[in-house]
């Protein structure tokens, strides 16, 4: 996943938690990586427009879900468009070709039957980088739970954080939010117990045309996306939700935000935008 | 996937990302060309015949590596040393014609390039003869024994069409490439100083058989000065590649002294290397070689006001230090029983006095084989019969700025880059 894993149990000294934890970590990093050639994702990407591609329980229940939550938010979460940001990354891409690629991939373009996933085109290219860390912190997390250990602090990469019971000074966790506007200000504290928090922003715009707007992992649905600083940060009881919700805030349209917000129950989001002249909207929806 | 495929893969990504950017490629214009890569199946179709000249130590070494080129085939060597002659024909089991005299293998018709390894002070006449008979040629780094010799050697490339490529690897290195990005960038600020050293401990001599005396000066070549300028231009070439690389310069003047203070064993060439070189912009090179001490090793230091790059370890140390992680704050608190709040996200930067700071790595380790990925990116300038663009240019100005550091050091004086050696590239 290309990050930093960290984690502090309080009190908890024992070797294997750790290596377990690593273990399960590297597992889904192995299973769901597109770059590793013995992952099932590599797989699926090389051969399911071909035929229909028989997965594991466990892919195929992830995929499904990663539908669902492509309709739930609207169409702006999408793991089918890695042919899009290799394309973006790799050329001179043309914001004409580059839609016309995004109407050839997609979820839309993705069959799921009975633990086969078929490509409708040979465009299609899953990523789960926006999903990923979400899901091992769900492994980690149900790990945890079996073995009774209860207050931990996780964080992967500091954008992805899972936090289990208390601070031991405290009856919750303080996750403060860096501004990304002022360098040394908090823009937001969540309280939390058995709660993940993802954060995402948008740090790099590179079509100078304005057409076509993605950071890396994110493209977005907004024309505006990149003229302004955005930042959107979740806090969920389910990690996988905290991820996929923070990603599709940042890429759908301001239009949308509270239609997506209100498929997702219990959440609680902060959206804050800063335009050129450095003034900051934010919008705490709870 | 074997290692060579795998290099090939991650220099091309790098190269690629590289070859996007406009800033990059105005200054790196040999990237552009070369990122335009293709697979070896593709290369395999497209072999171009390569004869070695000079096959000791590094010429071996660069046979092995062109053995894994799926778009070379080693077509002939050359060697006039009786002993690495039959080393070599050994080697190749006699299948590849052998030659002591590389003027008879200039006249082979099949050869598209020749790779030359041997000696320093023998680069300058074998690569101009084989230019004029034809024939393009990959050179060894240093290009030649003076300066001289090294403007000859490019204004025959000039007036024949021929390409000549110099050995420097470290620009198909992905962890300098992605060092020189981030200096483009302003990542590290205004550059001002380049500190580089090279230091080893030993007294850098290969073993001559008791019974050939004779053989002295030749298996020793590196310690006369009949034949190479010793650490400056076998080892600090690499490094002054680097700094004028990287400050995109070349220096005006140097000033240097060198000594014999600890091989007393009849060498020539120093060493013990001390360097200053100016630059137009008012940057300084600061270089030092010795073999009596290695625990500095290698390194290139390049500080800006921002920050400092080092290259060979692939990291980089900002000014001011990144901000503490959340998780260690978090033990921080654990530590002193205190309760606040965890920071995550954003991307601010302010200095940690609690945390010794160790630098970022550059890059992502991986095993790589820069003299692989050189030697095919020359076939592939061969198959093209087109030179990469900028690339003779670096190769050029490592020489010369090692051969007039030199002549600081033989003259004791401050020696200004004459004029007529500040050649006009294509």
């Amino acid at each position: 996943m290309g990050t930093r894993f960290e984690f502090l149990i309080p009190s908890q000294t024992h070797d294997d938690v750790c290596s377990e934890i690593k273990k399960i970590v590297m597992n889904c990093e192995k299973l769901l990586s597109r770059f590793d050639e013995r992952s099932e994702i590599f797989r699926l990407n090389n051969s399911a427009f071909a035929r229909p591609k028989h997965v594991s329980d466990e892919v195929y229940d992830l995929l499904s879900l990663c539908s669902s939550y492509y309709t739930k938010t609207l169409t702006a979460f999408d793991i089918g468009l890695a042919a899009v940001f290799d394309f973006l990354k790799s050329n001179n891409p043309k914001p004409e070709e580059v839609k016309s690629l995004i109407d050839k991939s997609g979820c839309k373009n993705i069959d799921f039957k009975e633990n086969r996933i078929k490509f409708l085109t040979p465009d299609v290219k899953i990523d789960l980088g926006a999903v990923g860390k979400g899901y091992a912190l769900k492994k980690v997390d149900e790990f945890l739970t079996e073995n009774n250990i209860d207050n931990v602090f996780i964080s992967f990469g500091e954008s992805s954080v899972l936090t289990r019971g208390h601070h031991p000074k405290g009856d919750h966790w303080k996750i403060g939010i860096r501004s990304i506007s002022e360098e040394n200000d908090t823009s937001h504290v969540f309280t939390t117990n058995n709660h993940s928090v993802s954060t995402s922003s948008n740090y790099l715009i590179c079509d100078e045309s304005n057409e076509v707007n993605y950071n890396g992992h994110i493209i977005s649905q907004n024309a505006e996306f990149g003229k302004s600083l955005k930042q959107v940060s979740v806090k969920s009881e389910s990690p996988i939700e905290a991820e996929v919700l923070s990603t599709a805030l940042m890429a759908c349209k301001s239009k949308d935000y509270n239609k997506i917000f209100c498929n997702f129950k219990g959440c609680e989001v902060i959206i804050a935008e800063t335009n050129n002249e450095g003034d900051t909207k934010k919008l705490h929806l709870n | 996937m074997d290692k060579n495929t795998n290099t090939r893969r991650e220099f091309l990504k790098v190269s690629a990302a590289l070859a996007g950017t406009t800033l990059i490629t105005s200054v790196m214009p040999w990237m552009k060309s070369f990122a335009q890569g293709e697979t070896a199946s593709g290369m395999a179709n497209n072999r171009v015949n390569i004869a070695v000249i000079g096959v000791g130590s590094r010429g071996t070494g660069l046979l092995k590596n062109m053995e894994h080129c799926e778009n070379i085939k080693i077509t002939a060597i050359c060697d006039n040393f009786q002993p690495r002659y039959d080393a070599a024909v050994k080697y190749t089991k006699g299948k590849i014609k052998a030659y002591k005299d590389y003027r008879k293998l200039l006249e082979q018709k099949d050869i598209d390039a020749v790779v030359i390894a041997t000696p320093l002070h023998q680069h300058a006449h074998i690569a101009i003869d084989a230019m004029k008979a034809g024939k393009h040629v990959f050179c060894e780094k240093s290009m030649a024994r003076t300066p001289e010799g090294c403007r000859d050697m490019v204004n025959t490339s000039h007036e024949t069409g021929k390409i000549l490529q110099i050995g420097h690897q470290r620009m198909f290195n992905p962890r300098y490439l992605n060092a020189f990005e981030r200096i483009k960038r302003g990542e590290i600020g205004q550059l001002t100083q380049i500190r580089a050293y090279w230091h080893r401990n030993n007294d850098w001599r290969r073993r001559v058989p008791k019974d050939h005396p004779e053989w002295e000066k030749i298996i020793n070549w590196r310690l006369y000065k009949e034949f190479s300028c010793g650490l400056m231009t076998e080892l600090a070439s690499h490094q002054t590649q680097v700094a004028n690389w990287f400050y995109q310069e070349e220096p005006t003047q140097v000033m240097g002294s060198g000594s014999i203070n600890y091989w007393h064993d009849g060498r020539e060439v120093e060493d013990n290397v001390a360097l200053v070189y100016d630059y137009p912009s008012g940057n300084k090179l600061i270089y030092d070689s010795m073999t009596s001490n290695r625990k500095y090793g290698l390194e290139e230091q390049i500080m800006g006001n921002k920050g400092t790059i080092q290259p060979e370890v692939g990291k980089i140390y900002m000014e001011k230090p990144p901000k503490a992680p959340g998780i260690r704050k978090l033990i921080n608190e654990f530590e002193h029983d205190l309760f606040d709040v965890i920071p995550i996200g954003g991307a601010s930067w302010v200095p940690e006095t609690a945390v010794k700071y160790k630098g970022e790595y550059l890059i992502d380790d991986y095993k790589f084989n820069d003299t692989f990925l050189q030697m095919e990116g020359f076939a592939r300038a061969v198959r093209k019969d087109k030179a990469y663009p900028g690339l003779l240019k670096q190769g050029y100005w490592a020489s010369i700025t090692a051969l007039f550091g030199q002549q600081a050091m033989d003259e004791n004086k401050i020696i200004q880059i004459p004029e007529e050696f500040k050649l006009k590239f294509q």
